[in-house]
This record gives C-alpha cells, structure tokens and sequence, in this order.
C-alpha cells in the first residue's frame, strides 16, 4: 500500500531578482524583476509503508521543496499528491496526527525549560490519551537513553542531547510517517551513530516509513534502503544505494601494497576484468596487502553533482 | 605620520560600514517607502501633544507653543542621530559580550572601542534629523520670543556637547553588559525617557531638572540650545557641558577598560 | 467543533504554563521595562500639571488627570501586545513550518505568551504603582463600587484582545513584504497617540474630540480607563455598543488577512 504517491508533481516560484550595488538596489525599489523558477518538475515517486528512503541532491536541487510539499508545507503548483490518503496541503488534524517532522534547524523544543514540559504541550497538541502518551514517553527515553537529561532545562543540554529530545518530541505521538531534513547536521560522530541506531530501529522494529533529506552520506548509506535522486527539480535515479554505485561507478577500486617498488598502487577496473587483474598483480612482486572495493556513496555523489 | 593613516584607516572603516549599511537599508522596499512615510507620521506625533497642551493654554511656565516645539524638534534630531549611531550597537552589546562575539571585534585590526561602539548604523533613522530641522526652524519662526540667529555659533556647539554627553551615558549602560547578564531592557528604558527631552526642562520639578542636566544629560541636548538661541541662557553655560563631555568621556574609556579586563579574565 | 475547541484549550493551557515558567527568567528585564511603563506617563504628567499651574482650563480636573496618568501604565501593559513583531519573524524565518506541521496553531502560542508575560509584569508593575499612588495620594482618588471595577475589567479584556488582533494584522503583513518593521514603526507612533495612552482622549481639541471618540484605537486603552474612572464621553451604553463593534471588525479582518497569507505561503513558501 503505498504511503505517498505523487504523480507529475511540479512547483514554480517566483521570485525577485536584486540588481547589483547600491544604484541596483535603489532601481530595484521601483521596478523589481521578477523570474520564475521550476523548483520540482513533474515528478513522478511512490513510497510504501516500511521504507526508509533518501531524498538526495545538491542545495537547491529541490529536495526540500518536495519534503515541504509531503508535509504539507506548500501547496504543489500542478500535479497530484496522495498522503496517507490525505492531500497534505489541506492540513488536517487526522493528517498531521500521522506525521512526523523534524527539520534540523527549527528547534520545536522550548528553550528555557525541559523537555518533558515540551512533550507534555505535544501530548495536547496532538490529544493524546494519558496511558498512551506515558508509554510512548518512556519507549522514547529508553530508546533515546535519554532518562537522564529530560528533565533538564534544554539550554544546558549539548547539542547532541537537543537533536535527540528533539527526535523523541517529533515521535511521541507515534506517527506513521516521518520526514527529517538534515537531522545529523553538526553532531559530533557518536551522537550521531546514537541518532542513526535510534532511527533504524524505529523504522525497522515500528515500521515507521522515514523519507529523509541529508548531506552525510554515512547517514545515507547506513539507513537508507532505497535513494531517490534530485537534481533541477526532476528524478535522477530511483533504486537501491548499491544500484546508484553500480550505475555512475561501475568500476572497482583496487588498492595494492608491495614490499618493494612500486610500493602503494592503485587501480580502478571494470568488474568483469577484476579477476584478471588480482591473478595479474600476484605476480609482480611481494604483495603486503590488497584491497579490492566498490566506490562509496561519497565518490558517487561527486561524480552526480559534479556531472 | 602613523596617527595620520590610523585615522585614514579609520575614516576607510567608517566609509564601508556606512555604504553596507545603505546597500542594506535598500534592499527592502517596504522599509524605505515606509521609512520616508514613517518619519513625517513620528513628525506629527511629536507634535501633537504640544498642539494640544497649547489648545488649552498659551504659555506653559514662560514658553509659548513655537519654542516647545522647536525643543520637539531638536529633540527628534537628537533622537535620530542616537537610534542611527548609538542605539544600534548598544543593543548588540549584550550579545557581544556574553554570547562571545566581541571576540570577532577583537581580532580585527582597528580601534576596538570605537568600532564596537559605531559598528552598525541604521540609515533608515537618520531621516528623522530633516524632519526634525524643519519643525526646529518652523517652532523657532512661529514663536513670539525674538530669536538672535548670530547666537546659532553658541547653540549648535551646545547641541553637539548635549548630544555627545547623552550618547556617551548610553554608551556606558551598554557596557555594564560587562558586569549584568543583559543590560538589553536597560537601553530600551533609557530610550523611553529620552521623551523626558522634547519639552522644556522648566515644564519639571525641580530634582527632575537636576536630573536632566547631570545623569541624563537630555536638557542640555534639546532645551538649553533653544534658550542660546533665544539669548534665555548665557554663552558661558557651553563650559560645563565641555566639562562634563569630558567626565563621561574619562569615565567611558576607564568603563571600557576595566570591562575588557573582565572580558579577558573571564573568556580564557 | 466541540472537541476541537477542547483540544485547543488544552493546547493553551500546557502553552501558558511554558509560558509563565520562561517569562519568570526574564524578571531582570522585565522589570526594567515597566519602570519604562511607569516613568513615561509620570513625564506627561508633570508637563500637563505644568500647564494646570499656569493657567490652562481644562475640561477635566486635575485630580482625573492624576488617576489617568497613574493607572494608564497599568492599562496601557495589560493591553499590550507584542505578537506581530514575533509573527513576522515567524513568518520571514520560516518558524511559522513547525506549527503548520503540527496540529495546532501559532496564534495559541501567541495568546499564552501574552496571558503568560501580563501575568509576570502585573506581578513587578503593580508594587511601582502603588507606590506612585502612595506618594501622590492626596491627589486622586479611585472608585468605590465593585461593578464599575468589574465592568472595566471586561472592557479590559476585550481592549487586549483587540490588540492583539491588531497586532495579527500587522505581523500578518510579513506574508507579502520582505520586512515589516516600517508598518511595525508605524504602528507603535499612531496607535498610542490614537488610543489615549500618550494623551487622554477627553483633552483632545473640540474639533477632534467627535472623531476621538469613535475611532477603533480609543477602545484599546482608553476605554476602559474611562469605564473604571466613570467619565465615558459619549456615554456607557453607547461606548460598550462601539467596542463590540470594533472587536468583531478586528476579529473578521484579522482571520481573513490571516487566511489569505497563509494561503500565499503555502503556494510561495519560504
């Protein structure tokens, strides 16, 4: 069944273009141009319940402006767009109850007070019942191992802390579906495995369907099962992590050490010829270490963007 | 030979702060249109409490509606000139100071004091020093007291050494960030009081105008020019604002200093 | 209907408990602004004396101007609104994304931050007015009946609640313009001389006091002041009839400009 289904999904926008210096910017107050910009063009995406996938682009490509229109955000220009059965531009309590949202940069955690004080508001903001509501709490503390720092007043927590109150005041109200924009965005490397075991977890043990937008590509690799590429606002590539490195990189990547000269090498070879090339390389020398591997989602997505 | 590029230096700084902040001011359009309409509405309200206190009478303690509303006036250019230069950067000294950014001042290869205390300027403000011209001239030429225009040498200096004592008082309430967590309110309520200027010092009791010649200098800015033009008060009377400029000025620069050892101390 | 009523009082109480508890960090400055509050009307309470003691004939006494000026801090704070300022940044920063995603609404948030901030400045203004009524206590006096207090407290409410749907138009104006501080600037020099809080509406010249009396401002602060103070021109009965008036004229314009902005968010974004 599937959870959205887009089809020939396509927004524009206009906006204003600002001359240059200080004489553009005084013509620009009585005459402004304006441009026309097709953010997302007729796209076609279907997500099914239980996936996590990868929205994945350059800045500007836009995969923020698809993630605003699932949730809601904005209205799509033409196209039609199903969401849990919703049209997500409507709004409504029984849609936005099912959805989850956490954009890495807007905090929905009160500043000055704790967090439980934050997921006591999102227990009425969402009308959830007391039993529920406390057991979703302490699945959440326990998953987040966050018992310790819930009751602490959200300034004094570390940045890794935060994004983790954060993830567990976005899902106490046990959505279906949730989307994250640059949910690891500055986390130090072990808040962020903390925030990707939680968010593999979710989606594998509660079947939660995750459509996540980031620029890690550790992120990417480890949690997504399937990556939806963007760029000028239409799909790239839709398929499996592996299939997008099979595709734009289909080459291995060989590194050889030998005791003597010419001491490190390294070669990339068509798959087909890898074999060749091991038996080949065993015998020019001493070998002290080989390394046979495919490219990383990094190299890839230099090799997408920089395309 | 060094004070001399050191001061070119600094006219430079002074040059590209007031060109970005123009650039700035510009980009949006609704601003600068309301900027301009903005300014004369603050024009009438400055005016219109006089209009009506002088509806109901025609002298108030010895001054008629023309003179009051030429302190209206001064006072608004005073006013303007503070939200363009001092207010500003005032507002931004708690943040400099405990979120830390006074370090990005630091490092910069200028005069610290003065570029932290003149960094940022809003244009947009300085509007207010037309407006507020044009209703000093319409007040003085409206009034019955004959003004003496070769006494202007004695007022615009008098303006000048009120405005200089007025902003420098500011200037140290933003540097008690120093030692307050946020002196924030503390500039927003001295704004407020700066309203205290647009009527004459006379218009008070008497431990209000001690007040507003010593601590919050705002009578020497707006009525005490006034009454150099009107010949009310003596020449002689620009000596103790020189004093007193020079006090406050004493004062800033040791607050500066001991603040800055704070500073230091306190962020290693 | 019902229960989404329900939902969204349960919504604005956890709001306004938030609300309370952050605006109690904040008494340091919170204090210091209504010292601001108390000093500026003290300011024109001294010219206008100054203008009594030289001669001018007023059509209220001088014991009513004492009692406006004192109490007008009072009223002037608990009016108060400061939303379209945060509204707009909510607007412009795209903040606005966290609520619309939500299942509930940034007004909410809104009005408990409002209710919430009242309760913590009536808390540090009323010793300072007390204070002031203290020293200037043979100069004025308050009214004996409980109704009068009673029926000024309600013209209170609404007056606030007017305000802050002024406020909603305002900060509503960050949906079409870039930056809103122009209109906000405005705002802040036409509404407190309109609304009686720099000036009482009663020493307005002749010619003006008719248009003084019916204009929308007068219900937002000097209303209830003449309600509590028994000296409503133009009469109770019709003053009570204008304000109602006004607060539906507020509530429709403000929920249509509201409803058309967000419509334009939603196609503009931001």
């Amino acid at each position: 069944m599937p959870v959205i289904h887009a089809s020939g999904l396509t927004k524009t926008y206009r906006f204003h273009r600002s001359r240059v210096g200080l004489g553009g910017a005084i013509t620009d107050l009585f005459r402004r141009r304006y441009d026309t910009r097709v953010a997302v063009a007729d796209l076609d995406l279907r997500i099914d319940e239980g996936e996590f996938v990868g929205l994945l682009g350059r800045n500007g490509a836009g995969k923020t402006t698809t993630l605003k229109m699932f949730s809601g955000l904005l209205r799509p220009s033409a196209g039609a767009l199903d969401v849990l059965g919703h049209q997500p531009s409507a709004r409504r309590f029984e849609y936005l109850r099912q959805i989850a949202v956490v954009l890495g940069s807007k905090s929905m955690l009160w500043w000055d007070v704790s967090t439980r004080a934050s997921l006591d508001l999102h227990q009425a903001i969402y009308d959830l019942p007391r039993p529920m509501y406390a057991e979703s709490v302490d699945q959440l503390a326990g998953l987040l191992e966050l018992s310790d720092v819930i009751d602490i007043p959200v300034r004094q927590l570390s940045l890794g802390q935060r994004m983790k109150c954060e993830l567990a005041v976005a899902l106490v109200h046990q959505p279906k579906l949730l989307f994250l924009d640059e949910p690891t965005i500055g986390l130090d490397v072990v808040s962020k495995a903390a925030v990707r075991r939680f968010l593999a977890k979710i989606n594998s043990e509660y079947g939660i369907t995750v459509v996540l937008t980031s620029h890690d590509m550790d992120d990417v690799s480890e949690l997504c099962r399937r990556l939806v590429l963007i760029d000028h606002g239409s799909l790239q590539f839709d398929g499996t992590p592996d299939e997008l490195v099979r595709q734009t990189r289909p080459r291995k990547r060989i590194t050889l050490t030998y005791a003597g000269p010419p001491g490190q090498v390294e070669l990339e070879v068509d798959r087909e010829d890898t074999q060749r090339v091991l038996a080949e390389a065993a015998g020019r020398g001493e070998l002290l270490d080989l390394e046979v591997r495919d490219a990383d989602l990094d190299d890839v997505m230099q090799a997408v963007m920089g395309a | 030979m060094i004070m001399q590029q050191a001061l070119k230096h600094g006219l430079r700084v002074g040059r590209a702060v007031v060109a970005m902040a123009l650039i700035r001011e510009a980009q949006f359009r609704a601003q600068a249109w309301t900027t301009i309409i903005v300014g004369l509405v603050e024009v009438v309200a400055e005016v219109a409490p006089v209009l009506v206190i002088f509806s109901h009478s025609s002298r108030v303690n010895g001054w008629d509606a023309g003179l009051v509303i030429a302190i209206a006036g001064v006072a608004e250019v005073m006013t303007s000139l503070l939200a363009t230069f001092i207010a500003p950067n005032q507002s931004k000294m708690t943040d400099y100071i405990r979120g830390g950014q006074l370090d990005l001042i630091l490092i910069r290869p200028v005069a610290s004091q003065p570029f932290a205390a003149l960094r940022w300027v809003q244009p947009a403000e300085a509007w207010g020093v037309l407006t507020g011209t044009a209703l000093t001239i319409i007040g003085l030429s409206a009034s019955e007291v004959p003004v003496r225009p070769e006494l202007i040498i004695a007022a615009v200096p008098g303006f000048l050494l009120g405005l200089v004592a007025v902003a420098l008082v500011w200037t140290n309430l933003g540097y008690l960030a120093f030692w307050l967590t946020s002196v924030a309110a503390l500039g927003e309520l001295f704004s407020a009081l700066l309203t205290a200027g647009k009527y004459p010092l006379a218009f008070f009791p008497r431990a209000v105008r001690v007040i507003m010649l010593s601590l919050l200098p705002l009578g020497l800015a707006t009525t005490i020019p006034v009454q150099l033009l009107t010949g009310g008060v003596r020449p002689r009377l620009l000596l103790y604002g020189v004093g007193l400029v020079v006090l406050l000025a004493i004062i800033t620069r040791v607050h500066w200093l001991a603040g800055m050892r704070r500073y230091s101390s306190a962020s290693s | 209907m019902i229960v989404e009523l329900r939902r969204h009082g349960r919504v604005f109480n956890k709001l306004l408990v938030l609300n309370l508890s952050a605006s109690f960090s904040y008494r340091g400055e919170m204090f210091l602004w209504q010292v601001g509050n108390v000093l500026v009307p003290l300011i024109s309470l001294f010219v206008w004396q100054a203008a009594v003691a030289s001669g001018a004939q007023l059509p209220i006494t001088g014991r009513y101007l004492t009692a406006y000026f004192v109490l007008i801090s009072i009223i002037n704070m608990l009016t108060n609104s400061w939303t379209a300022y945060f509204l707009a940044e909510e607007i412009r920063d795209g903040g606005l994304n966290r609520y619309l995603c939500r299942a509930t609404s940034t007004h909410i948030n809104a009005l408990a931050n409002n209710v919430g901030e009242k309760v913590v400045k009536l808390i540090l203004l009323v010793p300072m007015v007390a204070v002031l009524a203290l020293v200037l206590g043979d100069q004025f006096e308050l009214p004996r009946s409980v109704w009068r207090w009673l029926l000024a407290f309600g013209c209170l409410i609404i007056s606030a609640f007017m305000t802050w749907l002024l406020d909603v138009m305002i900060g509503s104006l960050a949906f079409w313009f870039a930056d809103v501080n122009g209109f906000l600037r405005a705002s802040e020099v036409i509404v407190p001389l309109l609304s009686g809080a720099v000036i009482p509406l009663a020493l307005l010249p002749q010619a003006f006091r008719g248009l003084g009396q019916v204009q929308p401002f007068r219900f937002l602060v000097s209303f209830p002041l003449e309600v509590l103070l028994g000296n409503v021109s133009g009469g109770l009965a019709l003053g009570l009839a204008y304000q109602l008036g006004w607060l539906m004229i507020f509530a429709a314009v403000a929920r249509l400009v509201w409803w058309l902005g967000i419509r334009s968010y939603s196609a503009a974004g931001a």
